[in-house]
């Protein structure tokens, strides 16, 4: 990270400042504007030898500004959202003066090209009590004896105190063994709602748009966020061998699922898929590796797959899938990205 | 800063008493074991440069981890840039740009993360100036009327950035 050493870093900044203001000016669009600025420049060159430097190395800041709009026209939105989601976490706490209607864009697009996932953590996330990075797996013994196995890129606040103990799950999915303390409530509140143990073992997943809860062992309660009046506010009773959704508004419908091969599935890391559209697959593929797959949604959502996929070696589960489903396309073009389409695709 | 009475503590001791159990820390942060070697190795140096000669803490765990987390911060926010970046070029791929390769990638995320260094250090509007003028190409009368300011207002935020520019990025 540091700089060579550059005679212009010991130019004194009254100079350096004075340089800038001259290169902005001399890069004026007005010809007036910009032929009285030249002839005044000339008098400043002529006042101290060093100005002349000066203007030099702000000609090659300018130069290398330049680099950064590229030659297409693909090129400033790559860097105008990274720059945002930098600045943005720069500052967790301090609002930036960001465009809402451009973030949202931004969000959509990238949802529809299946990297929803990618768009960084948010400052929750970032400074989160206890976080994996994506691809982990990472079991974590609690104050009160509680076990929280953390899934891929999650992220989640642990509160305890004498009278309650609550998890705050921002992102990713856990698993957890709730020890036994009649006088202390678990609750584990999640972006869609929360859900409050009465009894021990269950996974929770947060997704883009609902929290999924799997029971493994007894009951909880689970309410919605913000549920509609005079229904759930008291919260449902979820049981064993039950899976729900949590919306952020209502709880949807149960399905029955066997606590054990849930149990399997997170010890030995294996996605068993039944029959869900492939980008719902790709998706939960995306949330465990480091290099997104990139895919249209549309495309994609018609073909439904079955598969028991390696979530510890996704590569290898694109290749069973690639395998299963004879129309897919997965290409490489370069390391950091794998594109996968259907062969018909332009 | 926490100058106190506290006994002078030699970097060794201090290392000695609590480099593991700020790596600890970090590791829970962090999830990485790797990862929080290296932030806490980084936080040291950071003690010892900010904290020439006798080192007085009467906190030292609470100072290591409030460096710890600007580190932590730091961080973050190369990752958040690279990841976003990542996103954004797939989606151009997708639609047919050409790819460009993992070093032009590299160095684009290096550059970014000093670009965001020089923007953080610029008011809201200068930094809305600066990047319509020298990444959109935007003329700065174009600049000055989508921002409602005066062309030398623009012309003072688009200095400002070039002199942090020179300050901050690599020659």
């Amino acid at each position: 990270m540091a700089a060579r050493p550059d005679a212009s870093a010991t130019l004194p900044d009254d100079i350096a400042a004075d340089a800038a203001l001259w290169a902005v000016r001399l890069d004026s669009e007005d010809p007036v504007e910009r032929a009285s600025a030249e002839a005044a420049f000339q008098v400043w060159l002529r006042e101290d030898p060093r100005h002349a430097e000066a203007a030099q190395a702000m000609r090659g800041v300018i130069g290398r500004l330049a680099l950064l709009r590229g030659d297409h026209e693909h090129s400033t939105r790559p860097v105008r959202a990274a720059v945002a989601a930098g600045l943005r976490a720069r500052a967790p706490l301090r609002r930036t003066g960001s465009k809402t209607a451009g973030a949202l864009l931004a969000v959509l697009l990238l949802a529809g090209a299946g990297l929803w996932a990618w768009q960084g953590p948010s400052p929750r996330v970032l400074m989160a009590d206890l976080r994996t990075p994506r691809g982990a797996w990472e079991p974590h013994r609690l104050a009160d004896g509680s076990t929280v196995t953390l899934g891929s890129a999650t992220a989640l606040d642990v509160q305890m105190d004498a009278q309650s103990r609550e998890l705050v799950l921002y992102a990713g999915s856990i698993l957890v063994d709730v020890a036994h303390d009649p006088l202390r409530p678990f609750r584990v509140r999640t972006p869609h709602g929360s859900i409050r143990a009465l009894g021990t073992r269950f996974v929770v997943e947060v997704g883009p748009e609902a929290t999924e809860l799997s029971m493994l062992s007894s009951r909880v309660r689970a309410r919605p966020l913000q549920p509609e009046p005079g229904g759930g506010e008291a919260g449902t009773v979820v049981s064993a061998g039950e899976r729900i959704r949590i919306g952020a508004r209502q709880l949807g419908a149960r399905e029955p699922i066997d606590p054990r091969s849930v149990t399997d599935a997170w010890t030995s890391r294996l996605l068993v898929v039944r029959d869900e559209p492939l980008s719902t697959v790709l998706d939960r593929l995306n949330h465990h590796r480091t290099v997104p797959i990139v895919f249209t949604r549309d495309a994609l959502q018609s073909i439904r797959v079955a598969a028991v996929l390696p979530l510890d070696d996704t590569d290898r589960a694109l290749a069973l899938l690639a395998h299963s489903v004879p129309a897919l396309r997965v290409r490489r073009p370069v390391p950091y990205l794998v594109l996968v389409d259907t062969k018909a695709s332009p | 800063m926490p100058l106190s009475d506290a006994r002078p503590q030699s970097i060794e001791s201090l290392y000695v008493s609590h480099h593991s159990w700020l790596q600890g820390w970090l590791r829970r942060r962090l999830g990485c074991r790797e990862q929080a070697a290296d932030v806490a190795h980084d936080t040291f140096l950071r003690l010892i440069g900010s904290l020439p000669g006798d080192i007085r803490l009467d906190e030292p765990r609470a100072y290591l981890t409030t460096t710890a987390r600007r580190l932590l911060i730091d961080r973050a926010r190369r990752e958040q840039i690279e990841a976003t970046y990542l996103a954004e070029l797939a989606v151009a791929v997708q639609a047919g740009a050409q790819a460009p390769s993992s070093e032009d990638v590299y160095a684009a995320v290096q550059v970014l993360a000093q670009l965001c260094d020089v923007l953080d250090g610029l008011p809201a509007r200068g930094q809305e100036a600066f990047l319509l003028h020298y990444l959109d190409g935007h003329t700065q009368a174009e600049v000055a009327q989508a921002l409602g300011l005066s062309v030398r207002m623009v012309q003072k935020h688009l200095a400002q950035g070039l002199l942090r520019c020179q300050r901050i990025m690599d020659t």
